[in-house]
């Protein structure tokens, strides 16, 4: 849980004033997901996550902390899930946005070793106004640039992309909702897809 | 004391009374012509014609005394001196016509002689006017008292001559333009000048000649003011652009499409889930509806009414500007002062 106390702090703190060039965003995110798993064995297992966000910019830099956690299951197999990626991006538009950063998800089963996917990516994150200042649509694309699967050891590749519609509600709070998949691969076909439904509520300062 | 108040009032006499005192004499005169007091009435005529400045009789006064007094000289039986004033009065008025009522046979057949005997002409002209010289003219008018020749000329003060205006004959009036120009249909210059109007004999000697000074000024334009400016005069676009509305449209539609399309390519192998196509169609749905709001192409009636008067204001504007720069091009002014009559020695004089 100390991820979780970790963003709280960070949004807590989102209510401190900043200098003027600063601009910070933290927001609380639920999840609902879909992993298909292949391999030797197939498996789908769905669930939900529950997370947070912190974006921190400055000029045309962007620092984007994302964290989520949560159990996925079906009628035989149960797991507890967990995602982060950090990414520093460079916006050369106020619309477009590209980044760099690591990205992990960690599979933990009682009795296993822990299974984990983590990517290094680069990202192009794209904003579009359709009723300015109060509704815009989302589209992130990831590709991994290098990657690596613990267990079978393995190196991986992978990538994703987001798509969603964000609204501005009152009292500086932004609502996004979004559809998330992305996909690691690795040798010895094994691969992962996680599909997910996310609602995000951001405070912005 | 009382004497020296009726100098002083004398003196202070206002010059219409004064007028009124040489009109009374000249009535004198002519009651005492018609009760045929001849004597008294030439003593009573002479003495009104005296009369200087402003206690001088009006034109036609003066014109109406001398023939009086023609009259009356010829029942005199004084002859010359009755042609010599009928002479003076065909020079200073030469349309005058003696009244065939009023007056005996022979005093009209006089006056005929000397009339048709003694060329002479008078000249009307504005007393200020503008004119653009080459595109109008200034018309003087001329009178004759008899049909003779004439020769009009627009002369410098050091007695060059700038332009012919008229030469021939001249019969009961004669209209004279002058366009501003001199004979080398250039502008005249600014500055002092006259236009003199000599009459000829029959042996084609000048006997009389007309001087009216002229002044040629360097005239302000007189400009039109220009309307009122409104408060705002760019024009506004008069339709919604279909720019900002295809730039609204197009996020919504290409998220809605990438949600078709992406997926399937990054998730290879598995078939995404079709819930996606919720959020994607309401990506859609918002771009269609915020192209939809912005109403492109449609017209905007509050632009439309302003660029009217915007439009309005410069036809206006620019065409008050061209008359402007057309009354400026070359305007002169053009004063003219009372005509003298000047008779060259050995001409006879009245």
């Amino acid at each position: 849980m100390k991820p979780l106390v970790t963003i709280a702090v960070l949004i807590a703190c989102a209510g401190q004033p900043l200098s003027a060039q600063w601009r910070f965003e933290a927001g609380l995110a639920g999840a609902r997901e879909i992993v298909n798993l292949r391999g030797n064995t197939s498996a789908r297992l769905t669930g939900s996550l529950l997370g947070g966000e912190v974006v921190v910019m400055r000029g045309h830099l962007t620092g984007r902390l994302r964290y989520a956690q949560g159990r996925v299951s079906n009628d035989s197999v149960s797991r507890d899930l967990a995602a982060g990626e950090a990414s520093l991006g460079y916006a050369p538009v106020s619309w477009l946005e590209i980044g760099v950063g690591p990205q992990a998800r960690t599979f933990i089963a009682s009795g296993l070793s822990d299974r984990r996917w983590l990517f290094w990516t680069g990202r192009v994150r794209a904003r579009g106004a359709i009723f300015p200042d109060r509704l815009a649509s989302v589209v992130e694309v990831w590709q991994g640039l290098s990657g690596r699967l613990n267990r079978p050891e393995a190196s991986a590749s992978g990538g994703g992309v987001e798509l969603g519609l964000e609204a501005r509600l009152p009292r500086n709070l932004t609502g996004r909702l979004s559809y998330r998949v992305e996909q690691g691969r690795a040798s010895g076909g094994i691969k992962e897809t996680v599909e997910g439904f996310t609602l995000t509520v951001a405070l912005r300062h | 004391m009382r004497r020296v108040a009726l100098l002083l009032t004398l003196l202070f006499l206002p010059p219409a009374l004064a007028g009124q005192a040489a009109r009374a004499v000249l009535a004198q005169g002519i009651h005492a012509y018609d009760d045929l007091e001849f004597e008294q009435a030439a003593g009573l005529l002479r003495r009104a014609l005296a009369a200087q400045g402003v206690n001088a009789l009006a034109r036609d006064e003066v014109s109406n005394a001398l023939i009086y007094l023609t009259a009356t000289e010829l029942l005199r039986d004084r002859k010359d001196s009755a042609r010599a004033i009928a002479r003076r009065l065909v020079i200073t008025n030469p349309r005058y016509r003696p009244d065939e009522l009023v007056f005996p046979p022979q005093l009209l057949l006089l006056y005929e002689v000397v009339r048709r005997a003694t060329p002479a002409v008078i000249g009307e002209a504005p007393a200020d006017t503008t004119i653009r010289p080459g595109s109008e003219a200034l018309t003087l008018r001329l009178y004759a008292s008899a049909v003779h020749d004439v020769q009009a000329t627009l002369v410098a003060l050091d007695g060059r001559v700038m332009r012919t205006l008229f030469r021939g004959p001249i019969g009961d009036s004669l209209a004279l333009p002058w366009n501003g120009l001199d004979s080398a249909n250039a502008p005249l210059q600014p500055g002092a000048y006259a236009i003199t109007v000599s009459s000829f004999d029959r042996a084609g000697k000048v006997v009389r000649i007309l001087r009216m000074p002229l002044s040629v000024l360097s005239a302000p334009a007189d400009t039109l003011a220009h309307p009122a400016a409104p408060a705002d005069t760019v024009l506004r676009p008069e339709k919604r652009p279909l720019g900002p509305a295809l730039r609204v449209l197009a996020p919504g539609l290409l998220a809605g499409a990438g949600m078709a399309v992406l997926p399937p390519a990054v998730a290879r192998g598995e078939r995404p889930s079709g819930g996606r196509f919720v959020i994607g169609g309401t990506l859609a749905v918002a771009g269609v509806a915020a192209f939809l709001a912005r109403k492109p192409g449609r017209a905007i009636p509050e632009n439309v009414t302003h660029n009217a008067v915007v439009r309005a204001w410069r036809r206006e504007d620019a065409e008050i500007a061209r008359r402007n720069s057309e009354r400026a091009k070359g305007v002169i002014g053009v004063h003219i002062d009372a005509p003298v009559i000047l008779t060259p020695a050995g001409a006879g004089g009245p």
